[in-house]
């Protein structure tokens, strides 16, 4: 065997033994989707409440803004409950301005006036079913990032129940179905506070005098094993979840322990980087759901990236990256139901899509085999190995394979014989034009090449932009798409090429070629 | 061993009966989906209902699924529910074109269907409503990634053959998935996740065609210089004949042995792909090349073309 051909040989046997091994044993490397296999299924209630409460707190603030910056009196601006607030103490004088300001600002809220200088603000029922079905909608985009992100493919998420309050679940057999259920469910609400002092009580903290204008208490366990320690904040976070641009797990330099890198969006890079300047060797608090899991202490002046520490394993490091990645929910969930489903398809249905999927391929194998005799075998070879790749690449990949995934591996396969049979064409056309085999094969694989290329190359073109735009489905098949057209043209191009390489490469002359 | 010989066609002789075809094909489709008021989408893609059930035996999933289909129940989901030894099933489908379109109808339908099932008894029942799987957000996404997706894909032909190509090839897609449509509207069928991954392959196998075709013809005008560009076309869809006819003949075997074989679960997705896989091919040869050939007539003749138009008003 010549120099070349033996490392073409040993490459093609890494790559066999590695696809080999991906797949192997492969009723556990390979996943099944929910329509062969079943998988879980999980009711959740949203509680919606939440949502109504940030806008109330949320207006709240905002008056009392608007309120200082039209310079208007007033007293106190107070949430009497969710989704309904009073303002009380108003410049009498004013309660005009104040009305117009409500109904241009704020029209999804109705105000009714309460004596002459108080009014009370109810949010409208219409609103609120709309605010409701929004924070249904919103938390079930925040699921699908997150699951996707998980590489569950083919869930199904979907409004569920009466005015679908509740949100259906149903994701494959997981391997990690804990791990799943705590990554949806967790709110994931970050928000970067600066610290005041802390104590291990809140008495401690404010020695029973009322906390100062615009801060408040909240609790957290900074250290591994330690007491619950309540922090005094400023109530306004510099930096919330929204604000980032992306995070990802690491691994601190200084501790070697788990963290989350993140980077900032550019208008909250430049108020961090304000407040971190003023408030230098002051402690910086990281809130997550309304816990604050570690209180480092600003060192420097920082801009648009920065660092969580705090008590994490590698895994729930990546998984809080994961969720920040994929936005905090805008309501609390709870998990009403939880059950196994069993695969929707029935199992006649199954076998006669695998029976029909195993006779497509062998008809096709057989064809080539009867159509170009000897270098049939070799295209046969070729195919084989391109399918190997496509499932070593697919448990990988740890791609779910679903019954129509499965008719799109075989259709793969039906597609990648183009190659084959180009090549194969070209060569007969050149033998016909007189050459010897040799220099048949030689012509035909290099003019067959652009061919193979401009066409496998294109779709994957699309491919790309699928996987970058697409959501879920899209992005799985965009996935097997390219896998399927490269290991096409590594099989057609390369492989096949070795192969008559190797089998003619021994002869001094070849009088003719089986094709 | 060759199934055909060397072929002289002159395809583009036909160009006008092809185009004429396509049209009506795509004229009877789209006045068949506005008779029906628009493309039937499946469960995915609307609101349901959810019934759940239990049984007093064993249920077969295949039964039920057989049983609904014959009650006139279209496209639902059949899953069994909880532990196996609780005999419980869910059912999932969407609003019914049969029975008014309300919800509450094709849940009783379920429900009766279900309770007269043979050699089984209902133990339980109840039912549910439930929304969309893919919602309005995952349909423009899935849109955009499509549309942008076509794009790069004409860029990527553009910058390796030329604009006009780009241009052929991406409205022979556009083409096929229309016609494609027009036939899932005629042939009653619903659009659900599984055809959606039909329609994408397809688009990927139509390309993949239309290329092959341009590859020769993109050769051929370096190697015959002197023949037109309506015979260089003609040529090399001649040339590259065999391998049109041995390659999408191999992959229609493939997904006719999936529509045919593959049970009543996969036809929607197999019956895209079949007549996908006929288009595709199609369309190479009847729009692809046409574009070409049309665009260079534009460009290099405008004055055989003006006298033409005034050969013909002076006829008039």
């Amino acid at each position: 065997m010549k120099k070349n051909l033996r490392w073409k040989a040993a490459l093609i046997l890494v790559i066999v033994v590695g696809c080999t091994w991906a797949f192997y044993p492969p009723n556990e490397k390979i996943k099944l989707g929910l329509d062969l296999k079943g998988g879980i299924h999980l009711i959740m209630k949203v509680n919606t409440i939440d949502a109504l409460n940030a806008v109330t707190d949320e207006l709240v603030d905002n008056l009392e803004r608007v309120l200082d910056d039209e310079s208007i009196a007033f007293g106190d601006i107070e949430k009497v409950e969710p989704g309904k607030l009073v303002v009380s103490g108003l410049d009498a004088n004013r309660g005009g301005e104040f009305r117009r300001i409500i109904d241009n600002g704020y029209p999804a809220w109705d105000v009714r006036g309460l004596g002459a200088s108080g009014f009370e603000l109810e949010i409208r029922s219409t609103e609120l079913v709309l605010l409701q079905e929004d924070t249904v909608t919103q938390a079930i985009e925040t699921i699908r990032r997150r699951v996707d992100a998980l590489g569950v493919a083919e869930p199904v998420i979907a409004p569920h129940g009466d005015r679908g309050s509740q949100i259906l679940v149903q994701l494959p057999g997981f391997d990690n179905v804990a791990r799943a259920k705590d990554v949806i469910k967790s709110t994931a609400k970050l928000e970067l506070k600066i610290a005041g002092s802390m104590g291990l009580s809140e008495d401690q903290l404010t020695g029973g005098r009322p906390l100062p204008a615009g801060t408040e208490i909240v609790p957290g366990y900074a250290d591994e094993g330690g007491d619950k320690t309540y922090y005094l904040l400023e109530r306004t976070p510099v930096i919330t979840g929204r604000d980032l641009k992306n995070a990802s797990s690491g691994i601190d330099n200084q501790t070697n322990r788990p963290d989350i890198n993140f980077t900032l969006k550019p208008e909250a890079a430049t108020r961090f980087q304000a407040a971190t300047r003023e408030n230098l060797g002051r402690p910086l608090a990281i809130v997550l759901d309304g816990s604050v899991i570690s209180a480092p202490t600003i060192e420097g002046v920082i801009y648009d990236r920065g660092q969580i520490t705090g008590n994490f394993t590698t895994e729930s490091a990546y998984d809080l990256a994961l969720k920040l990645r994929s936005g905090a929910l805008p309501a609390s969930l709870e998990y009403q139901e939880e059950r196994t489903v069993g695969p929707s398809l029935g199992a006649d249905s199954i076998r006669s899509g695998i029976t029909a999927s195993l006779v497509g391929l062998a008809s096709v194998l057989l064809f080539m085999l009867l159509y170009y005799r000897l270098s049939g075998v070799n295209a046969v070879v070729a195919l084989l190995l391109n399918l190997l790749i496509l499932v070593g690449a697919l448990a990988y990949f740890s791609a779910t394979l679903t019954l129509p995934g499965i008719a799109g591996v075989i259709l793969t396969i039906g597609m990648g014989v183009d190659a084959n049979v180009l090549i194969f064409e070209r060569i007969k056309e050149e033998m016909r034009a007189g050459k010897t085999p040799r220099t048949a094969i030689s012509a035909g694989f290099g003019k067959a090449f652009w061919t193979i290329f401009d066409a496998n190359f294109t779709s994957l073109v699309a491919a790309a932009i699928l996987f970058q735009f697409g959501t879920g489905p899209i992005q799985g098949f965009a996935v097997t798409l390219s896998i399927g057209l490269l290991s096409n043209m590594f099989t057609a191009i390369f492989v096949s090429r070795f192969i008559f390489d190797a089998v003619l490469g021994g002869r001094r002359q070849v009088e003719a070629l089986s094709i | 061993m060759d199934l055909i010989g060397d072929t002289k066609i002159d395809w583009l002789k036909y160009r006008w009966y092809f185009i004429g075809f396509s049209l009506i094909v795509t004229i009877v489709g789209a006045l068949d989906a506005a008779r029906k008021g628009g493309l039937s989408y499946g469960i995915d893609f609307s609101e349901g209902t959810i019934v759940y059930v239990k049984f007093e035996n064993r249920p077969e999933v295949d039964v039920i699924r057989r049983e609904l289909r014959d009650a006139g129940i279209e496209g639902s989901v059949i899953q069994r529910y909880g532990s196996e030894e609780l005999n419980t099933v869910m059912v999932r489908a969407g609003r019914q074109t049969g029975d008014g379109g309300e919800l509450d109808e094709a849940a009783n339908t379920i429900l009766k269907t279900l309770e007269n099932i043979p050699n089984n008894k209902l133990a339980d029942a109840s039912t549910e409503i439930v929304g969309a799987v893919v919602g309005e957000e995952l349909r423009k996404k899935a849109r955009n990634a499509t549309l942008f997706a076509l794009v790069a894909m004409l860029l990527y032909i553009a910058f390796r053959f030329e604009l006009i190509y780009g241009v052929g090839a991406t409205v022979a897609v556009i083409h096929d998935v229309v016609l494609t449509l027009a036939l899932v509207s005629i042939f009653n069928l619903e659009i659900t996740l599984y055809v959606i991954a039909a329609f994408l392959t397809l688009v990927g196998y139509s390309v993949n065609d239309t290329i092959v075709i341009f590859d020769r013809v993109r050769e051929n005008r370096k190697l015959v210089r002197r023949s037109s560009l309506e015979e260089i076309i003609n040529l090399s869809i001649n040339q590259t004949l065999r391998r049109t006819v041995l390659t999408s003949g191999l992959t229609l075997f493939v997904v006719i042995s999936l529509y045919v074989m593959g049970g009543a679960v996969l036809r929607p997705f197999s019956f895209v792909l079949v007549v996908g896989v006929i288009i595709g091919t199609y369309s190479s040869i009847a729009i692809a090349s046409p574009i070409v050939l049309w665009w260079r007539a534009l460009r290099k003749g405008p004055s055989r073309s003006r006298a033409k138009a005034k050969s013909t008003e002076a006829r008039v």
